[in-house]
């Protein structure tokens, strides 16, 4: 059995999965509403086939990667002066209707197409609460958005942008595009706070992204010696046992 | 090593910010500018484990997928639409707009431009011109022997002609404004050109629903703040660095590998 290296082999393969989401989450590290990754391994348990049990028990633990899940603390509220730019100060997402659905965005970042509706950068609507497309008339120009998600004109209210929450806050998928697809139902925000002209940016903490950068670099080193004192330990036995004795 | 390409992104990105940020700080001074901001999205992500997949005969469901971001994309430049702080000139062909609208500019081409801009001059004909010479829409000509011009709030011209009490009305500035207007497709020398994103231009006075009031002796400066663009780009720079050392770092286990025997 080559257990030693095909345990420290699992190890390997989980710690560059951890160093590709510290990577994603640097690279990210501008993109607004973007929720920091982070990776969770857990031990693969695998009983020994032999029957007689070794000291310390007949089951090797193995690393595997077990998830990946979305840190939910805010990001900082920038200011842009741009009166489209919606943040959420606490929990809740934005819906945008998308060729495939419904989706949700923190990334408060909307602007006017030429047909007066509200729309992300890739072209997405902004939906109200009954789940509609937001839409202004040419004459709606000077436009304020309550905290409650209310937008309204000179001419009136338009409508109120809705803020949702999934049931079960970790089953959202990411698809890219800043837009996380919800994989439960969800439920409207009783109380959203909306903040107009300001953007959130992504919740990324640089100083704890780059520490772990170097804690995963560190681990990957270390297991990399015991692979190779575990090859020398083998070189070794070969050797001795080779020899003839005697000889 | 999927880290190496991701930090890739991540540098292009902050390059692009830079740029933008760059040329923010190039155009404080130009009249009319309006800061640009540089948007990012995330890359697709790679799913190493499907979220809600079963993870037993019994039906049981994984709550959350592994998923690993790819990395990080430009989304869009836009343009921020803020109103530029007023400055005081005293040139009487100096208009600022506060509020919303574009003054419009024939083209040598024919085409009709849209301007901020509100520096002009007079032609040798005495028409009311931009910077760079092109006609300001509708055409106002101010005869040779007028002492004063004045525009009021909602634009309209008058000129006092020497020898005559009261002004004579020489024409009616009319603004334009957009659907979207940070859709307008930006062609340097502070002009915009209508696009399909920014939608059809729709005219109206100065000063009624929906237009800004035009302001003689004044130029819009650009709405560039300094402050705020050297934080950013200071926020670029050390993101830029951020990512490279995930470059050094991936090479490195890269390289422990190689050295493993």
């Amino acid at each position: 059995m080559d257990n030693i290296t095909t345990i420290a082999l699992s190890r390997l393969a989980a710690q560059t999965h951890a160093m590709d989401v510290v990577a994603a989450n640097i690279a990210n590290m501008s993109t607004p509403g973007y929720r920091a990754e982070r990776m969770v391994f857990a031990d693969w348990l695998v009983q020994e086939p032999s029957g007689s049990e070794p000291p310390g028990g007949g089951t090797l633990a193995f690393t595997q990667t077990r998830a990946t899940y979305r840190e939910r603390a805010e990001g900082t509220l920038t200011q842009t002066g741009n009166p489209l730019d919606l943040a959420l100060s606490g929990d809740g997402w934005f819906t945008v209707q998308t060729a495939n659905g419904t989706r949700l965005t923190r990334a408060g970042r909307f602007t006017l197409q030429k047909d007066g509706s509200i729309t992300d950068e890739n072209g997405n609507a902004l939906l109200d609460t009954s789940s509609q497309p937001m839409k202004l008339s040419p004459a709606d120009t000077d436009l304020t958005v309550k905290a409650d998600g209310t937008l309204r004109s000179q001419n009136g209210v338009i409508g109120q942008i809705a803020v949702v929450v999934p049931n079960d806050p970790n089953r959202i998928t990411a698809e890219g595009s800043r837009l996380f697809r919800a994989d439960v139902p969800t439920t409207p925000v009783a109380r959203p706070r909306m903040l107009q002209g300001m953007v959130e940016d992504s919740n990324v903490q640089p100083v704890a992204e780059i520490v772990r950068m170097i804690g995963t670099e560190r681990d990957f080193q270390f297991v990399t010696q015991l692979v190779e004192a575990e090859g020398q330990r083998r070189q070794n036995a070969i050797d001795k046992i080779a020899t003839p004795s005697g000889g | 090593m999927r880290s190496l390409d991701i930090a890739g992104t991540g540098m292009q990105a902050q390059q692009t910010n830079v740029e933008v940020i760059s040329n923010n700080i190039a155009n404080m001074s130009t009249t009319g500018y309006q800061r640009r901001r540089a948007e990012f999205q995330d890359l697709i992500y790679q799913n190493l484990r499907s979220v809600g997949s079963n993870s037993s005969d019994n039906g049981t469901v994984v709550p959350s997928g592994a998923q690993i971001g790819l990395g990080v994309k430009t989304a869009a430049i836009y343009r921020i639409c803020e109103q530029g702080t007023l400055t005081q000139t005293g040139n009487s062909l100096d208009m600022a707009i506060q509020g919303n609208g574009y003054f419009q500019v024939t083209l040598p081409s024919g085409e009709t431009a849209y301007t901020r801009d509100g520096t002009f001059a007079l032609s040798p004909e005495g028409e009311i011109v931009t910077a760079d010479g092109y006609p300001v829409v509708p055409g106002i000509t101010v005869p040779t022997n007028a002492v004063t011009v004045t525009v009021n709030s909602s634009g309209q011209v008058q000129a006092t002609i020497s020898g005559q009490t009261t002004p004579t009305t020489l024409g009616q500035l009319q603004l334009a404004s957009f659907p979207n207007q940070a859709g307008l497709d930006a062609q340097g020398d502070n002009l915009f050109l209508q696009s399909g994103a920014s939608g059809t231009a729709v005219t109206g006075t100065p000063g009624s629903p929906g237009f800004g009031s035009v302001m003689q002796g004044y130029v819009e400066s650009s709405n560039v703040n300094v402050v705020t663009e050297i934080t950013n780009l200071i926020t670029a720079q050390r993101s830029y660095e951020m990512n490279s050392k995930v470059i050094t770092s991936s090479n490195e286990m890269l390289q422990t590998l190689t050295n493993l025997r």
